[in-house]
């Protein structure tokens, strides 16, 4: 199988003629076809694929500098725009919507050759945290079709895992990519806020809102972050920092790097499977010279409550642009304008949205903002604080990313509360626009992956490339793979 | 915490019309949720200015000259329905 192979070995066989785009692209289309139906983890392919692949191919062989992903099969999550392909965030009420411009980010990509592929399954809007509430179907984890993939970036997870493609697109708002690349066994990067743009990317909660890659592996996901990343005149809040060669810079010594663990998130909520691979991982990365200190983030309980509250809240606001006026569904029962809107997004939206859209009316809606929504915002604030003051003491923060391997489809879809516990340790990043990468370590005694979480400071991703790399080679991870792989 | 009549204020508010069983049920489920919420009241934060964004903002300006990136028939395609070069909507009077 060539897509087990690193990104860069790809690149370079098809630059020296010894690799074709097109057999890459075939190979991606044998693989889906040989299992997606079993795990559902596209919801459109790409029809003109091949023809993108050929080109490609016609260019390297023609000398041509195609660009860093030449010739590359990826995935892009439902919530990126594609020109001409029909783009429904997993919503009902997006059915038929078909963009007529691209994300800039699968513009940058398409730049540098990659190949999409096709578009990957997702919770509705990108709201969950098991890939249940998609209206095209659950996605099944790879390691165990009994088990969720994790969400909301599960079809990108899964697809990645399954090695259907080189690498895919997720998005990250309280903890989207990182949690099913945990749970599925891959590398997922939520990049700093800023760092990637968000233009033409359907939009959740603004302010948490970040596109990153899912990979195979560290240097896979720094590559990706490198055809990503950048400024985007389209985004005002899309960064102007320089886009650097992570991949090729990575120092994989841990000698000297101070790594802080922080107590709160060692506590009594984290299942003794995942505590116990953390500290054989805590052990082994000691051994390789890393420094461990323990650091205080005192605000971290009442993450949960302030995530909530301000995603709600803006995703309330960002979803009220569901008319049925201008795009997507619209209800054919209605006779005045009103009642167009009221049928169009109660008839459009599922359970878990409507929920947060009602979530969100509430914390903005007169005589509760200050107490809700502001609130929220100062507690932001106060967890922001915290990281900034631990970043004084430590390079990275270790950690763990979900407080259990993946759950059984269905366990906790009935509880909303639970399910956004479920959150905990990712969430925080959201919140302070911190960049944070998922690794595999190890596996549980049912078979199913555990990954660990770093934190950097602001725009400081190659020190998670850097740390990231030493666990890669500290656990030989690379190895493992799902059995129906 | 949250009672079915302020449900169905705010369900009018975010233009969704809920069924009965919806209803009762976002009633139960929103009052466990702010439940939690009210865990923030145990902070004091009058002193902290709340924090909106989490890197700081600057207004990019850009010369003010017309792009044309899509056609109006482009921007068109996706309307559920339309007559000519606008939207077709019941009668709003």
């Amino acid at each position: 199988m060539k897509l087990d192979t690193p990104i860069h070995q790809l690149v370079k066989k098809l630059k020296l003629g010894e690799l074709k785009s097109l057999d890459l692209v075939r190979e991606s289309f044998n693989q889906i076809e040989r299992l997606d139906s079993d795990i559902q983890s596209f919801v459109l392919l790409n029809e003109k694929a091949e023809e993108a692949a050929d080109k490609v191919d016609q260019k390297l062989a023609q000398g041509e500098d195609v660009g860093i992903l030449a010739g590359i099969p990826i995935a892009v999550k439902e919530m990126f725009c594609v020109k001409n392909m029909e783009t429904t965030a997993c919503s009902k009420i997006l059915k038929g919507f078909v963009p007529p411009y691209s994300a800039s980010v699968v513009n940058k990509v398409e730049a540098e050759g990659a190949i999409i592929i096709g578009k990957t399954n997702c919770d509705e809007f990108a709201m969950g945290s098991s890939n249940e509430s998609s209206t095209n179907g659950i996605v099944r984890n790879p390691w165990d079709f009994k088990h969720v993939p994790g969400g909301s970036s599960g079809g990108s997870a899964a697809c990645v895992a399954s090695r259907m493609v080189s690498a895919s697109f997720g998005t990250d708002t309280g903890g989207s990519i990182r949690q099913p690349a945990s749970f599925t066994g891959v590398v997922g990067l939520k990049p700093t806020y800023g760092r990637v743009s968000r233009y033409g990317i359907v939009a959740f909660a603004s302010s948490l809102d970040q596109a990153g890659p899912m990979t195979l592996n560290v240097r896979d996901a720094a590559l990706m972050l490198e055809a990503m990343a950048g400024h985007d005149p389209l985004d005002s809040t899309c960064s102007k920092q320089p886009i650097e060669e992570w991949s090729n810079q990575i120092q994989e010594d841990v000698h000297g790097k101070v790594i802080g663990l922080p107590k709160e998130y060692f506590d009594d909520g984290l299942s003794d499977e995942v505590r116990g691979s953390l500290e054989s991982l805590i052990g082994s990365l000691e051994r390789g010279g890393a420094k461990f200190i323990e650091i205080d983030l005192p605000h971290t309980k009442y993450a949960v409550s302030s995530y909530y509250i301000i995603c709600t809240s803006e995703a309330s606001s960002n979803l009220a642009r569901y008319d049925g006026v201008r795009f997507g569904k619209r209800s054919s029962s209605s006779t005045d304008l009103d009642a167009l809107y009221m049928n169009t997004r109660s008839e459009g939206f599922g359970d878990e949205v409507k929920r947060r859209i009602m979530l969100g009316t509430f914390a903005l809606s007169s005589g509760y903002y200050d107490a809700y929504y502001l609130k929220a915002c100062r507690v932001r604030r106060l967890i922001q604080e915290d990281f900034i003051g631990a970043f004084k003491k430590c390079d990275a923060i270790l950690g763990p990313v979900a407080t259990t391997p993946a759950f059984q489809i269905g366990e906790r879809i009935d509880d909303p509360v639970k399910m956004y516990l479920n959150d905990i340790y990712t969430l925080s990043a959201n919140l302070a626009g911190l960049p944070g990468i998922s690794v595999p370590v190890s596996v549980s005694d049912k078979g199913l992956p555990i990954g660990v979480q770093l934190i950097a400071p602001h725009f400081m991703e190659q020190t998670l490339f850097d740390i990231g790399k030493k666990i890669e080679v500290l656990t030989g991870w690379n190895q493992r793979c799902p059995d129906v792989v | 915490m949250i009672d079915a009549k302020t449900v169905e204020d705010i369900s009018k508010l975010a233009r969704l019309t809920l069924s009965t069983e919806e209803k009762k049920r976002f009633t139960d489920q929103l009052s466990q949720i702010l439940i939690h919420f009210k865990e923030l009241d145990k902070l004091n934060t009058d002193s902290v200015e709340p924090l909106l964004t989490p890197t700081p903002l600057e207004s990019p300006l850009r010369i003010d000259v017309v792009e044309r990136k899509t056609t109006v028939s482009e921007n068109l395609e996706n309307a559920p329905d339309r007559t000519g070069n606008a939207f077709r909507v019941p009668p709003v009077v």
